[in-house]
């Protein structure tokens, strides 16, 4: 018996020694890591998440995003070393493509942010002012994103009569919920939606960060896309007659902001260099004779067509020339460091112009805006008479303009839309290859409905 | 040797042991009682003369030599008897015999978790191998040595990179992103099992049980089912390997002193193209594409005048014969009071590939000390030094480019002083790096010093209070403490783009540091407590207290290095980067019971808590039934002629596993001081569970544990089912959830499987043959994953899934047909099974599965006069092999060299080939991507391999006096001297480099430029005195 008590007192003791909580909890700990119930409590916290937003935005849109779009399009030729985008270029993305994983899964890590922003803002104690600035700011990332991310991965607003068809997932809070396609409609009613909330809370002025005109410009661009002509101009319009940007030289990419920048990807010096999308890209200069991404002939011919155009003349250069290795070179990009403009003045003046042109309004205010921009590149002005001749001749400036913006490709599937345009590069431009296809990882939860591949060839 | 002259040889050394004459010995055998003991053995010790006794007792041995002799009589059970008679010539000798109840043997124990337990009355899954099992083959690690000696254990040898670990699976595989591996105790001491301590750096995981000596073991206890390892509650979901080393005894003093050279080469050879080989596929390619003209190389870092001059066999230059060594020196003593062991050793084991080698130094003690009846303490201390110069294997580089991306149009060196197209200048004799350094191996390895170094302090000290004489209280304490560093110089030169200002060449050096602390504490109570003469009770109660602690330092680096970072000082204290620590804190307890030796039965618990979940599910309960019949202890079955011994035995019990990251249910930002705009910022790193819980595995045993002819014949047939639900998976998120992955509990899986073991001594006497055989199956299949799909957990990079139906690690590829006689153009299955040219992701689906139908060993043993001479074959039939680097090697041309299996390619119209029309543009093989995984990829794993030969002479008797030596024994051994496989590749017995443990449960068997293992040949010298 008297062995039994001690085993029974030795094991009482050690049952108290067991379930002893602080033995068993282990908080994570290390350099920068910090608990999240730690981590937002004052609006300096806030802000801090809201630059992280920024920090993956500026590598999204320092390029990448933009290069998946052009690679759809007619402006650059089969890229040099680079199967990922190979595979996109030739239209045969397909759910194994690990740079459009990457990009896709960078605009929606803005969006939770964003989303964790307008989550916890309640909460936390700022003034009214401020509670609008970051709900502002938030909005339109998540909006900008969202538009990006629907233009690339959906067919475009317009392709089906009610945009019932599939469009993108749409994220508005920052849950782990299965996230199903939307209908393209739906989608563009959200961004709309978040744009003129954002542009409603947003400062005038806000530093290098989005402002109300930055929310105005976006949303003459989603209403372009969505064919809304009038909608288009009078935020067009609102952003040109603020008069706060004035058109730059050619050179918006580069160190410092443009003139004309409405909203940009800052780099601050060569150490802090976030165009890299574009720069590792594209870049021809020195040492980077093998660029992956180069211009079509095409392009290269219409861009310097008019010899006089200098956006022929600074943009391009031909290397190797003769020789069965030549090819085209892109100039647009040669720094070390550079600014990225997201939204700019010389893009308000082409929707408003080509707004004009599909109202019939005021031709003569259309005719200015095309010839601004002639103008800069060197060419003289043409002399506009009638609308769909303004439309035109804001679609050759376009082109030329915004090259390598990545904005070629929605601007020709939207004039699909319209049946202006039958084929982009050889293939119908509603193709199921000319949209981009999911990564793998959103097939992860059953029921997502990945896009059709292919078919373009 | 020639199957029908060996025959010859056996029934040659037959008749000349059993030489005929006339003398005969005869008699009965009665037990205690008086009553006729039948199936007791009868040997005449020195001969092959043996039988058994009849129904009655009865035996008779004739055709003896006259003489002395001696016989043995023996029976599971009794007290071996020993007799000597005088024969003479013509005689007729009668013997009856009593043999009496063997009370020790009844009572030989076993380790079986925090206690011992007489070995008659386990009634769970447990299999010992002894010191010889495991040092009789010189393996680069201990747990090589098991493989095909234990059923239903797998191990998989891994590559030939020195101080390669083992893939070791007991029975199956149960986890998907939980560690799958079994949990490692030696001594009582939880060992740290990072496999992952420098990632898969180099293409290779450090093994962390590399630097265990097996000659410091003195045996591995492998425990299988739930009633064996539900002591170990949660930690025991995948098996757990007991590993307990030498301990000195009461018999005096003692040394041992072995040591063994050998040297190695690779088991198979890359057979990959030379410079006109690969010139001559490359032109077909550009012919074949529409080329005309001279055709350009990939990369042009060669012309096609150039590239003709040029022929590098780099597989030459990254392989070598490889030397091991390896020195051991044990002393052991014990008295009345006390008994100690100690051992040193040195391990120098150069790979076969060039620049590679394992230095080990190892130190142990142990000892016992009783300072009354009641009083006892033990201490086991152990010290490891281990220094791992490592080079870049797989698709780091090293026999991984020779076997890719280093084409024998390279150069190893330049020729002539010269200027390269990018205006830099060479002088002859320099590396010629023009594709990168990784492209010229001989570069990357002399320019890269690379030093893994590992400082290991395994220790234990226990003291053991007897109040009683049949009450044992211990309190015992453990440490594992592990320093891993790993040290890397990039030598100036290695990156020649890394210059200074003034042009200068520099280096790069990088540092890696991770300390290991592994502690448990636990306090046992074992009492025995008999009822009467035939009830019998065991008793355990325990509690025990795991910590561990790991001390991630990071990674120092320097770009502008002219020195390794450790030359210059390494990291300090206030350098610690991320402290990770997790607990476990327990509560066990189990009962024996024992009726009359007969029947038995058991009941155990473990409840455990885990730092790794959260508040609502930290503690997890574990329980285990288990049960016990010997049938020959009834009398209907006491004296079968046949039967010597037969138990039957079952169990149930529940297991869990909490084998996962820490920290995972906690939510947590990071804060970097600069980003964006030069602003401070702070974003969310981990999103995470608070649901998370344990995975729990539910398992049933049967099994029967059979003696055959006076236990001529033993061994154990067992089955088992084993359901684990509540996965803990580590689920890739949607990306549009703005995270990559998080941890789940999703899904179940079960493996269910058949073990057959037999032990067979076919001779004994002068010339004695033992046959131990086993085989194992296992089948796998996940139930349920939830509402994730397929793709919601995948092995890395190697393209296994988690299927629903299919096993865990199921090959999930596109279907290949075969070659289009027509145009060369390889075909594929659409989902549907129409075929296509194109290749498409949508029609992956379900064509293997890496886990074996069945695995197994079969060893042989000859004992005659001095010799001893044995072979082990262990084998793996079914499941799949997936050749991950052949896509490229054999599929359409690029950068890569290829295997000269590609002659068997598409030329002509009507010609029936294995491969397609040479080609540079991989859209003519279906897709723009070279990386196309499809089944024509996937191999039959079978094969069969002549793991271990070794053949041993023993001097014995009076030259051993002469000598005064206790043993002295000389053995040759040879390993993986023959494989015998169905899958082309070089080595169809693959453990790769895994990227987490999600990919080490999913992804055995897929080889991607892994190293063969290596064929060593060695001698070994053992003395005793």
């Amino acid at each position: 018996m008297k062995t039994i008590k001690q085993l029974l007192f030795i094991a009482v003791g050690l049952l108290v020694f067991s379930s002893c909580e602080k033995i068993l909890t282990f908080e994570p700990e290390g350099v920068g890591i910090i608990l999240e119930d730690e981590a937002l409590q004052t609006k300096e916290d806030l802000q801090q998440l809201l630059n992280s937003v920024y920090d993956v935005e500026a590598n999204f849109l320092g390029g990448q995003n933009q290069n998946l779009s052009e690679l759809l399009a007619d402006n650059v030729a089969l890229p040099n070393n680079n199967d990922d985008y190979q595979q996109i270029w030739r239209r045969g993305s397909n759910f194994f493509n690990g740079t459009v994983e990457g990009v896709y899964g960078d605009a929606y890590i803005a969006i939770y942010r964003a989303n964790v922003v307008i989550k916890d803002m309640d909460r936390i104690d700022m003034s009214e002012e401020d509670r609008q600035r970051f709900e502002g700011e938030a909005l339109f990332i998540r909006a900008l994103n969202h538009l990006a991310i629907a233009r690339q991965f959906a067919q475009p607003h317009g392709y089906s009569p009610n945009n019932t068809h599939l469009g993108i997932g749409l994220k508005t809070s920052p849950t782990f919920d299965p996230v199903f396609r939307t209908a393209v409609g739906d989608v563009y009613d959200q961004i709309v939606a978040d744009l003129k909330r954002a542009e409603s809370l947003l400062p005038e002025d806000n530093s290098i960060y989005a402002d109300k005109f930055a929310a105005k410009a976006l949303l003459a661009k989603v209403y372009l896309d969505m064919r809304d002509w009038q909608n288009a101009y009078d935020y067009s319009n609102e952003v040109i007659t603020s008069n706060r940007y004035t058109l730059d030289s050619l050179d918006r990419f580069s160190p410092g902001t443009s003139t004309e920048t409405i909203f940009e990807v800052v780099s601050t010096n060569s150490l802090d260099e976030r165009g890299l999308g574009f720069k590792n890209n594209y870049r021809s200069d020195g040492a980077n004779a093998s660029p992956t991404l180069r211009a079509s002939n095409e392009l290269y011919t219409l861009a310097t067509a008019d010899t006089n155009d200098l956006r022929g003349k600074q943009w391009y250069r031909v290397i190797g020339e003769d020789t069965p290795e030549e090819f085209i070179g892109v100039a647009k990009f040669d720094f070390s460091y550079m600014n990225v403009p997201v939204l700019h003045l010389t893009e308000m003046k082409l929707i408003r112009a080509e707004a004009i042109g599909e109202l019939n309004g005021n031709l003569t205010e259309g005719e200015a805006d095309v010839n601004d921009i002639r103008a800069r590149a060197g060419l003289d002005p043409i002399s506009i008479v009638s609308g769909t001749q303004l439309v035109n001749a804001t679609h050759a400036e376009r082109r030329l303009e915004m090259v390598f913006e990545g904005d070629r490709v929605h601007q020709l599937k939207r004039r699909g839309v319209e049946g202006d345009v039958t084929e982009i590069r050889d293939a119908p431009w509603d193709c199921p290859g000319m949209v981009i296809q999911f990564p793998n990882s959103e097939g992860t939860v059953q029921g997502f409905i990945f896009n059709p591949e292919g078919g373009c060839n | 040797m020639n199957n029908n002259y060996f025959k010859l040889l056996l029934v040659g050394l037959l008749f000349w042991s059993a030489s005929s004459v006339a003398q005969s010995i005869s008699g009965e055998v009665k037990d205690e009682n008086g009553e006729p003991l039948p199936t007791v053995a009868v040997t005449i010790q020195g001969t092959s003369a043996n039988t058994l006794t009849d129904f009655n007792g009865k035996y008779s041995l004739s055709g003896l030599a006259p003489g002395n002799v001696k016989v043995t009589f023996s029976i599971m059970g009794y007290k071996t008897l020993e007799k000597a008679v005088i024969l003479t010539s013509g005689q007729n000798t009668k013997l009856n015999i009593s043999m009496q109840v063997d009370k020790e043997e009844l009572e030989e124990v076993v380790i079986v978790g925090y206690g011992v337990k007489r070995k008659a009355e386990i009634t769970s899954s447990v299999v010992t191998l002894e010191t010889k099992d495991i040092t009789d083959i010189p393996t680069p690690s201990f747990e090589n040595g098991i493989q095909g000696k234990a059923s239903g254990v797998q191990v998989i040898t891994g590559s030939g990179i020195a101080g390669s670990g083992s893939m070791v699976r007991v029975r199956g595989v149960a986890s998907i992103s939980a560690g799958g591996d079994p949990l490692y105790v030696i001594d009582g001491v939880i060992m740290n099992q990072d496999y992952f301590a420098n990632g898969n750096g180099g293409g290779f995981n450090t093994n962390p049980l590399a630097a265990i000596n097996p000659n410091d073991i003195a045996d591995v206890t492998i425990l299988k089912d739930a009633a064996a390892t539900g002591i170990y509650g949660s930690r025991g979901s995948n098996g757990v390997i007991l590993i307990t080393t030498k301990r000195g005894t009461q018999k005096g003093l003692k040394f041992e002193f072995s040591t063994r050279v050998g040297v190695t080469n690779p088991t198979a050879r890359p057979n990959m193209l030379n410079g006109s080989e690969y010139l001559r596929m490359y032109e077909e390619a550009w012919v074949n594409d529409g080329n005309i003209g001279t055709p350009t190389l990939p990369g042009t870092n060669v012309s096609w005048e150039e590239a003709q001059n040029i022929n590098t066999d780099w597989v030459d230059q990254t392989i070598r014969t490889g030397f091991k060594q390896k020195y051991d020196f044990g002393v052991s003593n014990g008295k009345d009071k006390y008994n100690w062991y100690t051992g040193v050793s040195y391990q120098n084991d150069n790979s076969y590939l060039a620049g590679n080698s394992y230095n080990r130094l190892n130190g142990r003690f142990n000892l016992d000390y009783r300072f009354s009846d009641k009083w006892e303490a033990s201490l086991s201390t152990s010290l490891a030094v281990a220094n791992n110069n490592r080079i870049d294997a797989a698709w780091s580089g090293g026999l991984g480019s020779a076997m890719s991306t280093a084409l024998p149009i390279y150069p190893v060196y330049w020729d002539k002083d010269t200027v390269d197209r990018f205006g830099n200048p060479h002088q002859k004799g320099d590396y010629w790096q023009l594709a990168g350094t990784g492209n010229n191996p001989v570069a990357q390895r002399e320019l890269k010093d690379w030093s893994d170094r590992e400082l290991r302090t395994i220790n234990n000290f226990s003291v053991t209070y007897k109040p009683g004489k049949r009450t044992f209280i211990k309190a015992f304490g453990g440490i594992d403490y592990m320093d891993f560093t790993s040290d890397v110089f990039e030598k100036p030169g290695f990156d020649l783009s890394n210059v200074d200002t003034a042009g200068r060449q520099l280096g790069r050096a990088f540092l890696t540091k991770r300390e290991i602390y592994s502690t448990n504490v636990n306090l046992t109570a074992n009492h025995l407590w008999d009822l009467n003469d035939d009830n019998h009770f065991t008793f355990l109660l325990g509690t025990e207290y795991q910590y561990n602690l790991i001390n991630n330092f990071g990674t120092k680096s320097n770009n502008a290095a002219f020195a390794p970072i450790s030359e210059s000082g390494v990291f300090e204290r206030n350098d610690l980067n991320t402290p990770d620590r997790w607990a476990f804190a327990s509560v066990f307890g189990r009962v024996n019971y024992n009726y009359k030796g007969k029947y038995f039965a058991e009941a155990l618990f473990r409840t455990d808590g885990s730092s790794k979940f959260g508040e609502n599910y930290k503690y997890g309960l574990f329980p285990a039934v288990s049960a016990g019949w010997v049938i020959t202890r009834e009398d209907f079955l006491k004296y079968n002629p046949t039967i010597s011994f037969l138990k039957l035995k079952a169990s149930y019990g529940i297991n869990g596993n909490s084998n996962i990251p820490n920290g995972r249910t906690y939510n947590t930002y990071r804060i970097s001081n600069t980003g964006y705009n030069n602003q401070p910022y702070i974003y969310p790193d981990l999103r995470n569970n608070p649901n998370l819980r344990w995975e729990t595995s539910n398992t049933f045993d049967i099994a029967l544990e059979y003696g055959l002819f006076g236990d001529r014949i033993t061994g154990e047939i067992a089955y088992y089912y084993k359901t684990t639900n509540d996965m803990l998976l580590n689920v890739t998120l949607q990306k549009a959830n703005g995270f990559e992955n998080w941890w789940d509990n999703v899904g179940s899986v079960y493996n269910t499987g058949l073990e057959l073991s037999v032990n067979s001594k076919n001779l004994v006497g002068r010339f004695k043959w033992e046959t131990n055989f086993n085989i194992s199956r296992n089948y796998n299949e996940v139930t349920s994953i939830g509402s994730y799909t397929e793709d919601a957990v995948s092995g890395g990079t190697n393209d296994t899934r988690v299927v629903v139906g299919s096993p865990i690690g199921t090959n999930f590829l596109v279907r290949y047909v075969g070659v289009d006689p027509e145009n060369g153009r390889p075909i594929y299955l659409d989902k549907d099974g129409n075929q296509t040219y194109e290749w498409d992701p949508n029609n992956r689906v379900v064509v293997g599965s890496v886990l074996p139908d069945a695995i197994g060993g079969i060893t042989n043993i000859f004992h005659f006069s001095n010799w001893d001479f044995s072979f082990l074959f262990v084998y793996t039939i079914g499941g799949n092999i997936y050749d991950s680097s052949s896509k490229r090697q054999l599929g359409a041309i690029s950068d890569w060299n290829m295997r000269t299996d590609i002659y068997d390619r598409w030329r002509q119209p009507g010609d029936q080939t294995e491969y397609g029309a040479l080609t540079l543009d991989p859209e003519n093989h279906g897709n723009s991507d070279y990386w196309i995984n499809t089944d024509q990829w996937l191999h039959d794993g079978s094969y069969v391999r002549l793991r271990n030969v070794s053949l041993s002479y023993n001097v014995r008797g009076d030259a051993l006096e002469k000598m005064k030596l206790r043993s002295f024994r000389i053995t040759a051994i040879a390993t993986n001297l023959l494989t015998f496989q169905k899958a082309p590749v070089l080595d169809p017995e693959i453990a790769r480099d895994f990227e987490d443990a999600t990919d080490r449960n999913m992804s055995p068997n897929i080889t991607y430029l892994t190293p063969p293992q290596e064929r060593t040949y060695n001698l070994m010298l053992q003395i005793g005195f």
